[in-house]
């Protein structure tokens, strides 16, 4: 019969149910070794709880893979609340066009990333984005409205101002990896978008091997 | 999008509070396993796994000001995933248990065995979202997740004993529940 009774606070040995289980369950030392190793009553609650208990570390194993447009669901959601009328607008004889402003950013991120000696780029585009500055971090956070105000939210008219933050692969010069960052990301932006970079504000963040 | 190299945590959430969403984008990649699968232990199927994963990045997004850094970033996005899952337990209020829905593990093994073992995996899934959410909580955490005592303590805002508490009695409960189903 079963040698574990999970009504019960201990064995008919004295031995503490919930102790056996944790020590199954953590694999933890146990309590009380010596006793262990010779009573019957611990060795049959235990051998039982490590049967029941074989499943769990197999979900705890399991891979688990989540759906594969969740973290574009996330962006997109994460995008809305903060670029609500964050759009370039270029006019047009038969209409306008608005570009969401962290479209830009996107193409900035990945002209920066072709420029040899950059390992990593972030961007952020706006119509007069500042650059990244200690003093933005003490706003509201990124939905408060002090923040957006700091960034000058409004009508960006065909122009966008672009932060990037690079890391610079180590030993390079940092100026010439700045500027050339620089050079793409007008490159790059002006001619798949068609606005006008008023500046690029490049923070080299770190520098890596 | 370029990743694990690099930038911690503590730097990329910085970023992100100064309004560089792709920081943020990186963390989500970063971390969307791990929220994934909590959400998924919590609910006990993928579509509302979903829901509650990606509400609370969205939600971890809007809070991001109030982050300042105490406790790990996984922590606070751990207890974001749990706090959801926990209102949209509460909301439905235990509808059945969708096992066909549920994420089980790929098939490795001979035929037989595997069939063996899903069937062991699905009973412990459910056994685990049948358990009331206060002992579900901790139980997930500690022991599917690996989190210590004093994290899950952390995640939940009780203390260790009450945690050491609450995961004796799922053990229980849960041991007991698998007997009944074997």
């Amino acid at each position: 019969m079963s040698g574990l009774d999970l009504g019960a606070d201990r064995l008919p040995c004295g031995a503490a149910v919930d102790g056996l289980l944790e020590q199954v369950a953590d694999r933890a030392r146990p309590a009380d070794p010596v006793h262990q190793r010779d009573c019957p009553h611990c060795r049959a609650a235990l051998h039982e709880f490590a049967a029941l208990w074989e499943p769990v570390r197999a979900l705890a194993a399991a891979e688990v893979e989540p759906p594969s447009d969740l973290v574009t669901n996330v962006m997109l959601q994460v995008r809305a609340l903060t670029r609500d009328g964050w759009h370039a607008v270029l006019a047009g004889p038969l209409g306008s066009t608005r570009i969401a402003t962290w479209v830009s950013a996107v193409i900035a991120r990945r002209a920066a990333g072709r420029v040899p000696g950059v390992l990593l780029s972030l961007g952020r585009a706006g119509p007069m984005a500042a650059p990244a500055t200690g003093s933005l971090s003490t706003g509201a956070g990124p939905s408060g409205s002090r923040q957006r105000q700091a960034r000058g939210v409004g009508v960006a008219g065909g122009d966008v101002v672009i932060s990037l933050e690079v890391v610079v692969e180590y030993g390079r010069d940092l100026h010439a990896v700045s500027a050339a960052v620089r050079r793409e990301v007008i490159r790059y932006v002006e001619a798949m978008t068609g606005l006008t970079v008023l500046e690029v504000h490049v923070t080299v963040v770190d520098v890596e091997t | 999008m370029h990743d694990e190299r690099g930038l911690p945590d503590a730097h990329l959430v910085a970023r992100a509070q100064d309004g560089y969403d792709e920081a943020f984008e990186l963390l989500v990649q970063r971390h969307r396993v791990r929220a994934f699968r909590l959400a998924l232990r919590l609910t006990g199927n993928r579509a509302e796994a979903e829901d509650v994963a990606q509400d609370a990045f969205v939600q971890a997004w809007r809070s991001l000001h109030r982050f300042r850094g105490e406790s790990a970033f996984t922590t606070w996005l751990y207890r974001i995933v749990t706090n959801v899952g926990l209102n949209r337990v509460q909301r439905r209020r235990e509808t059945p248990v969708d096992v066909a829905a549920m994420d089980l593990p790929p098939v490795i093994d001979g035929p037989d065995r595997v069939i063996e073992a899903n069937e062991a995996l699905e009973r412990l899934a459910s056994a685990v979202t049948a358990l009331p959410f206060d002992q579900r909580a901790p139980l997930v955490l500690h022991a599917l997740e690996g989190c210590s005592y004093e994290e899950v303590a952390d995640i939940l805002k009780i203390t260790v004993p009450a945690v050491k508490g609450r995961l004796h009695r799922a053990r229980r409960a849960l041991a007991s529940s698998l007997r009944a189903d074997s």
